[in-house]
């Protein structure tokens, strides 16, 4: 939108006086139309819609190897190499369930919706002496977001499947991003992970 | 103090407030208090064919919320109920469980949206999936939602 506005002078339409009045009311229109879609959610795919193209990537679903329990075993093996504590696990069902937290440095500098989080600070302190100072500070480093990651593994049957998904979190609490973080890179590499805890391998030596 | 007379309001003065009415109320459009409860469904998965137990019906509850990307937060085989929750905003949280009610299997889900509405279809999509999945269908239950 910004880059259009210097058009307006050099539009060429002096003789033409009704495309002269049309523009600012296509302007109005296009702003309008700017200023509605702002409230539309930009989310992505609907994880209910009626047929599942929101689902996994093919790679995140692979036959599962070894016994429920030898299996459930290496998946905890798995999902603790990988960072995660685990929060939930389940034999008779396969599901083994962590989460891990992990800061995003730089990520701070966002312009949040009070502005920048630059301020300076007056401050008057009397210790043996009398002294004044003044100090300019940059809440940015502390203020950087952590990223909230959770996995599950689910093999009730001969079939795992590797849900991941992400949130990033500011310190206030307030959820900046989240989303279903299924690619089918870290998918194949969970896969191979769960092949090295199976035959008593460290699966962190598993690139 | 301003010790001038009360003079009429300027058509700049006026327009200005006409700009903060209007801006104060786009911003409240955009406030929601979550208010009502969560939306839940409840079906009979009724088989085409041969018998159904439970715990097939749960398992597949399982598949499925795991093959759509639902992260399984707990999973109880005995109390055959579990807990999922989908990462976008605003968040999707779902509770579902298997009942066995006069020899006939419901399956109940129950989503929240952080007080954001989940249209009626949207469960009644899933419940579908599961039945479809052990070649079943669903019958809705009288007097549940």
């Amino acid at each position: 939108m910004l880059h259009r506005l210097p058009e307006f002078p050099a539009r060429p339409s002096v003789a033409d006086t009704s495309a002269r009045s049309r523009l600012p009311r296509m302007t109005l229109l296009a702003v309008g139309l700017v200023l509605l879609s702002g409230c539309s959610a930009l989310s992505g795919k609907d994880p209910l819609a009626a047929n599942d193209s929101a689902g996994l990537p093919e790679a995140c679903i692979f036959p599962r190897e070894g016994d429920a329990n030898q299996w459930l075993r290496a998946a905890a093996q798995v999902v603790e190499a990988r960072g995660y504590k685990i929060r939930e696990s389940e034999q008779a069902l396969g599901v083994v369930t962590g989460e891990r937290k992990v800061d995003q440095p730089g990520l701070g500098a966002i312009d949040g919706p009070f502005g920048s989080r630059i301020g300076f600070s007056v401050g008057y302190g009397v210790a043996a002496g009398n002294d004044f100072g003044v100090g300019v500070g940059n809440d940015t480093f502390r203020d950087d977001p952590i990223s909230f990651e959770r996995i599950s593994l689910v093999a009730p049957d001969e079939r795992v499947r590797v849900i991941r998904d992400e949130q990033v979190i500011n310190q206030g609490g307030y959820v900046i991003d989240a989303r279903p973080h299924n690619d089918s890179d870290s998918c194949r590499q969970i896969e191979r992970q769960l092949q090295a805890a199976l035959a008593g391998r460290d699966p962190r030596e598993v690139r | 103090m301003n010790m001038r007379k009360a003079s009429p309001r300027s058509l700049w003065q006026r327009l200005g407030l006409a700009t903060l009415l209007a801006g104060l109320l786009a911003l409240g459009g955009c406030m929601n208090q979550p208010t009502h409860a969560p939306d839940s469904r409840t079906a009979v998965i009724a088989p085409n064919s041969g018998t159904l137990t439970s715990q097939q019906v749960f398992v597949t509850l399982l598949t499925t919320l795991a093959e759509r990307g639902f992260i399984i937060e707990r999973a109880d085989p005995d109390l055959e109920r579990l807990d999922a929750s989908y990462a976008a905003r605003p968040p999707l949280a779902l509770e579902a469980w298997v009942s066995e009610v006069n020899g006939q299997i419901r399956l109940s889900v129950s989503g929240d949206s952080n007080g954001a509405d989940i249209a009626p279809g949207r469960l009644d999509n899933l419940l579908v999936e599961v039945a479809v999945a052990l070649d079943a269908r669903t019958v809705p239950v009288i007097g549940a939602p």
